[in-house]
């Protein structure tokens, strides 16, 4: 498995920008964006995911330019310690995605899958899954997560429309919410948490062109902003702000509340098979992330001898933090003080910096 | 001694006390050590002892041939006939000595180091017979027949007919080949011109002669059926197509039954079988290549595909994937395809196999290849993706709607056959609540009195299934079917009615098992069975969660998989122009593009407006 082989194409783009920036539906963060912004939350993904598709265009206009991968062209702008820089901050992003993750959809598992289950156990499931797949290369992972997506979208239309009686639109008033000035902080936790997204510049020669990607950026990115919208929105309006900030499994709580009739009830169960694949996908995809960006700092020919070690550290480093609140407070701070700076930073710095250069189209 | 009561204990008695050995022979014991392995000890020994032995005695046989033909000329020169028979002679003694030439010490023992088979003919029919009784193993090979003929005329001349009792047509021997030979006052023409030229172009009134100069194209025409003639004194021989064996007629199809399109199904005769293709599809574009497989079966495989359509390096490539097998024989076409695929240790089929000609004929169209084994009922048809083994061949014989219908229900059928147990453990184990609280409480109701736990019931039923269906398979005619029909229900009943098995669980793998035979692919439907088994075991240990893992695991690897470099869930991912015929079927006239991922030289199937009669007015007037 070479790091950087094979040719993508759109499908697979769509594919991996849509499964990095989705999962956090199934997670704690949409309870967390009401806790901060009230009923105005749904705004919050709608600008944070307007601002990451057009710093990722940004980044687009300076592959036309200089083409390679981010970190190539970092060190063709700024220079290699720049490049380096660059390269350790999108680590230490994806691979914290990757440990935060693994954790979570575990905790999840436990809450509403396996209560008897061993906690280590379920972080060796997920972690020992996302790292087999990773065997087989990520075009395939990329190929898997594309031949899912309907699948995907399809369960979550499912969960809106089995709502549809429940949805109490006035619990989106007042528009303001607790006020637009509460939305900054949903919106950097958003962008941080979009980090992943610029796997795509990472992997962009792998992209048959420029085009590719920003077509990814469009329909994967733009479909996963939506649907999370919706689904941030369909979240408040099921269960209003007070009660929604104190949920702790949004989707699985909405999956919970679909009654069609008595035979079609609590069902949501049926809804597991979804969510665990998307956490596995997305895991295997940040792992891969963070492999890839060690093999080019190190400039090694594979990643594959460091892929069980890498899934051996990302397991006990998410089996650290002592509970669930204290990852996502950990998380919380990462998203928004870490990683929305950087998402912000080093696009718009490469972009200046190839205005003022020039660089031959 | 006296044959009585007493004398019987007594014998028994003292054949008790004095033990002697018993008189049978020692049983047979295959001896792990193999004295056949490698050359004979006493070859090691004295290696030039039995060259020298071979080459004393061919020029022993030499010297009787020159001895018989000197005497031969002696009497010619004491009658004075020595002008009638000058040119007899004279082509008598130029074989002599060419066979002298043959001789030669270092010829001969180049000869010797080579195998039987890479020589050449002689012009001594003698050589030539004891050659061929060394490469057949006669007399002990009661299959071939080495006839000795003589070609009537002056003079008489001798010549051996070889040929393989059973592969041959009987009648079509007598009337192409011997009345011919040994009828036709020939032989005075022997010596002159080219006899076996003649031979080939007026005296066997047969399509399918050619001559042959080795013994490699003696034998490989022998084992295909074919009359090989060698005369003496010709250092040719002349292989004449007598093929003729025993074969099963063409029949209607066992495996893929239809209602509607064609009822004709392959036999094990391989011309048939490329005639029944061709039969369908009418195209000199047709080409069928032939490649011979396997060391000592030589099997035949028949290559074929549209020249004009199928992609040149992907013909080239199975070609020499074929031509690079190294094996002993091939005896089934399944087998085949395992020694020529991407991906043989996965379970998943990646040649769609068929016994129908209409759909080998459909694939070839759409850019295909399809393979043909000798003696093998049933054709490989590759690339093929995944959802093409869902597709049946009447698919296309009724509307779109109804037809999609079908495919659905088939998708639907592999669905239930895959996953429904393992959901049903799932739920039962890890989230009961999901179920109808009445199902739920007759679910517990029916397994109160059921002693194992549900995991282990659905396993134990499962297999049970298994069992029936495979004795049904393996039981002789008509009665396996019946048993294995009677078996299920006496035996699903029987279970219930002992507490074994919930009812419910019967029930599960009743419907599992009937919706794995909607899959119209054997080998596909095979595959999914044992993916049952694995699902089930996920399921049991981690339930729904288990069963993602496992599903995912199972989508990436189908992702992963490529079908003779085609990828194995084309056109979906890699995605790619899809045209009208994937899960669902357009209407025919929309099936205008041929499928994207075989890279076809020609990937239009038909115009955009393929009803051209809708562009024009209809014709007035006519016939009344």
């Amino acid at each position: 498995m070479d790091y950087n082989n094979g040719r993508m194409g759109m499908s697979e783009g769509i594919a991996l920008a849509f499964i990095v920036t989705f999962p956090t539906i199934f997670l704690s963060a949409p309870s967390s964006e009401v806790a901060m912004a009230g009923s105005v939350a749904w705004l919050a993904r709608i600008l944070a995911g307007f601002i990451a598709g057009t710093l990722l265009f940004m980044l687009t206009y300076v592959f036309t330019r200089y083409p390679g991968d981010l970190l190539s062209v970092t060190e063709k702008l700024l220079g290699r310690f720049a490049a380096y820089s660059v390269g350790l901050f999108y680590f230490l992003a994806l691979f914290s995605l990757a440990s935060f993750w693994t954790r979570e959809f575990a905790e999840n598992t436990i809450l509403a899958a396996l209560p008897y289950a061993d906690f280590s156990f379920l972080i060796a499931c997920y972690i020992l899954s996302a790292g087999c797949l990773l065997f087989v290369s990520i075009e395939n992972v990329c190929r898997a997560t594309y031949l899912l997506l309907p699948f995907m979208i399809g369960t979550l239309l499912l969960v809106w429309v089995g709502n549809l009686s429940l949805y109490r639109p006035y619990n989106l008033f007042p528009w303001q919410g607790n006020g637009l000035s509460s939305l900054i902080q949903p919106i950097l936790m958003a962008l941080g948490s979009s980090v992943s997204l610029f796997i795509l510049t990472l992997l962009a020669p792998a992209f048959q062109s420029v085009k590719t990607i920003k077509g990814a950026v469009i329909f994967g990115y733009g479909g996963s902003v939506v649907l999370r919208f919706i689904s941030v929105g369909a979240f408040i309006m099921l269960f209003g702000t007070n009660v929604a900030m104190e949920k702790r499994l949004p989707f699985y709580e909405m999956a919970r509340l679909i009654y069609l009739n008595r035979y079609l009830q609590r069902f949501e169960a049926v809804f597991i098979l979804m969510w665990v694949m998307v956490g596995i996908l997305a895991i295997a995809i940040s792992l891969y992330g963070a492999l890839f960006i060690t093999a080019k700092l190190f400039k090694l020919p594979s990643i594959k001898p460091l892929l069980p070690v890498m899934t051996l550290i990302i397991g006990q480093i998410a089996l650290m933090p002592p509970d669930s609140q204290s990852v996502i407070v950990m998380e919380t701070i990462l998203y928004t003080y870490v990683l929305a700076p950087g998402v912000i930073m080093i696009p718009t710095l490469l972009f200046i910096t190839t205005i003022i250069k020039g660089g031959k189209k | 001694m006296i044959d009585n009561t007493v004398f019987t204990v007594f014998n028994s008695f003292k054949n008790i006390i004095n033990y002697s050995p018993p008189t049978i022979p020692d049983p047979f014991v295959l001896d792990e050590t193999r004295p056949f392995d490698g050359d004979p000890p006493q070859k090691d020994l004295e290696p030039n002892i039995e060259k020298s032995v071979a080459h004393f005695t061919a020029l022993l046989r030499y010297g009787k041939r020159l001895s018989i033909c000197i005497d031969k000329v002696l009497i010619a020169l004491k009658s004075n006939r020595i002008i009638n028979v000058k040119a007899e002679l004279k082509a008598e003694l130029t074989a002599l000595e060419e066979q002298w030439c043959e001789l030669s010490p270092l010829l001969f023992s180049y000869h010797q180091s080579q195998s039987a088979e890479a020589l050449y003919i002689s012009t001594s029919l003698e050589e030539n017979r004891r050659i061929l009784e060394y490469i057949y193993k006669l007399p002990r090979n009661k299959d071939v027949v080495i006839k000795e003929i003589e070609l009537t005329g002056t003079p008489v001349v001798q010549a051996l007919v070889i040929y393989m009792e059973g592969l041959i047509d009987g009648s079509k021997q007598d009337h192409f080949v011997l009345k011919p030979l040994m009828n036709g006052n020939i032989a005075q023409d022997i010596y002159t011109g080219n006899f076996i030229e003649r031979v080939i172009k007026k005296i066997i009134p047969n399509g399918q002669v050619h001559e042959t100069s080795t013994f490699k194209t003696v034998e490989e025409g022998v084992n295909r059926g074919d009359t090989v003639l060698i005369v003496d004194g010709i250092a040719q021989g002349v292989i004449i197509e007598t093929k003729g064996w025993e074969h099963r007629a063409v029949n209607i199809p066992q495996n893929e039954q239809t209602v509607r399109g064609s009822q004709a199904a392959f036999s094990e005769n391989l011309r048939t079988n490329t005639g029944l293709i061709r039969s369908v599809l009418r195209s000199s574009d047709l080409i069928t290549e032939m490649v011979k497989i396997g060391t000592r079966g030589q099997t035949n495989v028949a290559v074929m595909y549209i020249d004009s359509i199928a992609n040149s390096s992907l013909v080239n490539e199975i070609i020499r994937r074929l031509k690079g097998i190294e094996t002993d024989f091939i005896i089934d076409s399944g087998q085949l395809a395992q020694f020529i695929e991407d991906y043989p240790t996965l379970i998943f089929p990646q040649s769609l196999s068929t016994e129908r000609p209409d759909r080998v004929a459909a694939s070839l169209v759409e850019g295909r290849i399809a393979l043909l084994l000798e003696g093998n009922p049933f054709a490989q048809i590759l690339p093929m993706e995944f959802f093409g083994y869902f597709h049946s061949a009447e698919d296309f014989s009724v509307k779109s709607g109804i037809g999609n219908f079908m495919r659905v229900l088939r998708l639907f059928g592999a669905l239930i056959s895959t996953i429904l147990p393992s959901l049903y453990i799932s739920l039962c184990y890890f989230h009961p609540e999901a179920m109808p609280t009445e199902l739920l409480l007759a679910i517990a109701g029916s397994r109160e009195n059921v002693p194992f736990p549900a995991g282990f019931e659905v396993l134990m039923m499962e297999i049970v299934f298994e069992l029936i269906r495979e004795a049904g398979i393996r039981i002789p005619g008509i009665l396996g079917s019946t048993i294995g029909i009677v078996g299920a229900i006496i035996l699903g009943q029987a279970a219930v009615t002992a507490r074994i098995v919930s009812p419910i669980v019967v029930v599960i793998v009743a419907v599992t098992g009937l919706a794995s035979y909607t899959i119209t692919e054997f080998r596909m439907a095979s595959a999914i069975r044992l993916l049952r088994f694995g699902l089930l075991l996920c399921a049991w240990a981690l339930g729904l969660v288990g069963l993602a893992i496992a599903l995912l695991g199972i989508v990436v690897v189908l992702c992963t998989m490529k079908s003779f470099g085609m990828p194995y869930m084309s056109p979906i991912t890699p995605r790619s122009i899809a045209g009208y015929d994937v899960v669902l079927r357009g209407q025919v006239y929309n099936q205008e593009l041929r499928p994207d991922a075989l890279n076809t030289k020609d990937p239009r199937r038909q115009p955009t407006i393929s009803r051209l009669w809708k562009q024009k007015p209809p014709e007035k007037g006519g016939n009344q």
